[in-house]
């Protein structure tokens, strides 16, 4: 048995139980049940798959993720085969081996809704409503769902169509973020997921003179991410009593454990994929153990939200 | 760990055959065979080429003409710029056996297809005597005859070299008992019958693997082939892989992640895409 299911690292987050607070974030590696399953061999305690829509999306064109010195900055742009092609390609999500959160997106509350009664018949553990990307039109921060209105009015709607977990994601970008995590608890949230990517952010090649991406504009994450997400778990927590994933450039164990400490109960993983490969779940969860077992301390709550004085 | 395009300078652009074209680049790469690039053309994409050149202080990709996007990569003009990620993925692996001198090389042989034999050309380069056995539709779409004299052909409507597909020699080839490993690129449905013949001769078989490409760095999940990634696992799989892969020759994702049979995403790879912006292709500017 591996670091990653070491005792100490069990955690519950909206009354879903993982053996590790290690999960997958949305948009990485989540195209497939057969690859979901490779990162769960590979340590996640819980997986998430990519964002899935109403109708079928293209996405934004090539180039759509870059890494640069200080971490990724991508513009996929939600491709997607859509809710009724995605509820065909997860149907075998039962072989996982971990519990599966459902991403769903959408650019009206009933968007919403739609796609998670055509996802409901699927064993998801968790439906994530990712109400923060800074680069498709239409989504997230672009139709105005950086609100603590609009969040509201998306989580309500959410809430009455599931009665599954409902866990909202949060952009870094907004000023405003313990209001807007208020009021995704207040209409019925059960977790927060913070943060998704930073910006948008631009980089130029001076040789043609052009923006790399297509898009020209995409969301920062990674190691830039890391301290900004932590701070952002930092605030929910004094803000909310529901528990939160952070997410935000965690690569290592120590990494993991700052988040915990800024007040998370799991920690979503992502671009650390790129700096680790596939193997970061269990790194992380065995550089997690072995600061716990060093440290005398024996479960994830214990050192939840430890920062706060 | 920055893993942005490197701006190259277009040398020439050398018509290989009908659509085909060699793209040469001035400055130095370094590449195994079966690994890709990831080509950027501002304005217009990023997809990945193999290199089917590689001299000191230039290489090539060779390319043929499906959409807008290959299309502007066979009309680039000398002096203007490309932007390249990669080299990326793992390649062929050319390993030559201990107790054999080196410049005999692996008792290998190659069969391409199309342009895949682009992917393959630099372990002919290598090893000049291995056997290559090459397909193409038509008469029209041979290319590197002179760079290959010894190249056997195949078209598929006998306008050059004998009708018929390169498969069809394999079998007699392998059942000589010289040849230990075949490395194949090509049209999915080929390289799944390579793969058979291969398996029916006890012969490990190398596949160079094409999906739809996203970030090629083994995140965005885009080219999964079962549970591995084409960008980082591959693009090349040995036979051990390609055994335990239940979607070669079956299924690929597109674009928009929907699953498909994967003629379809072959066949959605030669529309055209819809052109945006003007100047698309950027002249060098020192």
């Amino acid at each position: 048995m591996g670091a990653e299911s070491d005792a100490c690292l069990r955690t519950t987050i909206c009354g879903i139980q993982l053996r590790n607070p290690t999960i997958l974030a949305s948009g990485i590696l989540g195209t497939s049940t057969a690859l979901l399953r490779r990162v769960v061999r590979n340590g996640a305690g819980a997986v998430t798959i990519k964002s899935v829509s109403l109708q079928v999306r293209g996405g934004h064109n090539n180039p759509t993720v870059l890494a640069f010195e200080a971490g990724l900055i991508n513009a996929v742009g939600y491709s997607n085969p859509g809710a009724a092609a995605a509820a065909r390609q997860f149907a075998d999500l039962a072989e996982v081996g971990a519990p599966v959160i459902a991403s769903v997106i959408g650019t009206e509350p009933e968007d919403f809704v739609r796609v998670m009664e055509i996802l409901g018949g699927l064993p998801f553990a968790a439906f994530e409503l990712p109400l923060s990307c800074p680069h498709t039109p239409g989504f997230g921060l672009l139709a105005g769902q950086g609100t603590p209105e609009a969040t509201e009015k998306i989580t309500r709607a959410a809430r009455r169509a599931t009665g599954k977990p409902l866990i909202i994601k949060l952009s870094p970008n907004v000023p405003q973020l313990g209001e807007i995590a208020r009021a995704a608890e207040a209409a019925g949230a059960d977790a927060i997921c913070a943060v998704n990517s930073l910006g948008p952010g631009m980089l130029i090649d001076i040789e043609t003179r052009q923006p790399l991406l297509d898009f020209k504009v995409g969301g920062v994450t990674g190691p830039a991410l890391r301290p900004i997400a932590l701070r952002c778990v930092f605030d929910i927590y004094e803000a909310v009593k529901i528990p939160i994933i952070g997410v935000g450039g965690i690569s290592s164990g120590r990494h993991a454990i700052e988040m915990i400490m800024a007040g998370a109960s799991a920690v979503g993983i992502g671009s650390g994929v790129y700096y680790e490969g596939i193997g970061v779940f269990r790194k992380v969860c065995a550089e997690m153990a072995t600061w716990m077992h060093e440290h005398g301390c024996r479960s994830v709550a214990e050192l939840v939200g430890a920062a706060h004085g | 760990m920055a893993e942005l395009p490197n701006v190259f300078r277009v040398e020439s652009v050398q018509r290989e055959a009908e659509g085909i074209a060699t793209v040469w680049l001035a400055g130095d790469i370094r590449y195994q065979p079966g690994q890709f690039i990831m080509v950027w053309l501002p304005r217009l994409g990023e997809k990945p080429y193999a290199i089917s050149y590689l001299e000191g202080g230039r290489f090539a990709i060779t390319v043929k003409k499906r959409g807008a996007f290959s299309g502007a990569l066979t009309a680039l003009r000398p002096g203007q710029l490309v932007g390249i990620r990669g080299p990326y993925g793992r390649g062929f692996r050319v390993q030559e056996p201990p107790d054999t001198p080196a410049q005999m090389g692996p008792r290998g042989a190659i069969v391409a297809g199309s342009v895949g034999l682009a992917t393959v050309a630099l372990i002919k380069d290598r090893w000049p005597t291995m056997p290559l056995l090459f397909g193409a539709r038509t008469a029209a779409e041979v290319h590197f005859t002179r760079r290959f004299p010894d190249m056997q052909v195949f078209t598929d409507d006998g306008s050059a070299g004998t009708r018929g597909f390169p498969t069809a020699a394999l079998p007699g080839l392998l059942a000589q008992g010289k040849i230990d490993v075949v490395y194949t690129c090509g049209p999915e449905a080929m390289m799944v019958a390579v793969f058979r013949i291969c398996e029916e001769h006890h012969v490990e078989c190398q596949a160079s693997l094409e999906r739809y490409m996203k970030c090629g760095i083994g995140v965005c999940g885009q080219c999964v082939c079962d549970s591995l990634l084409v960008c980082k696992d591959g693009p090349v799989f040995p036979s051990a892989a390609l055994r335990q892969m239940r979607e070669f020759g079956h299924t690929a994702l597109l674009k928009d992640g929907t699953r498909a049979p994967v003629d379809e995403f072959l066949r959605g790879r030669r529309e055209p895409e819809a052109p945006r912006g003007k100047d698309a292709i950027v002249d060098d500017v020192a």
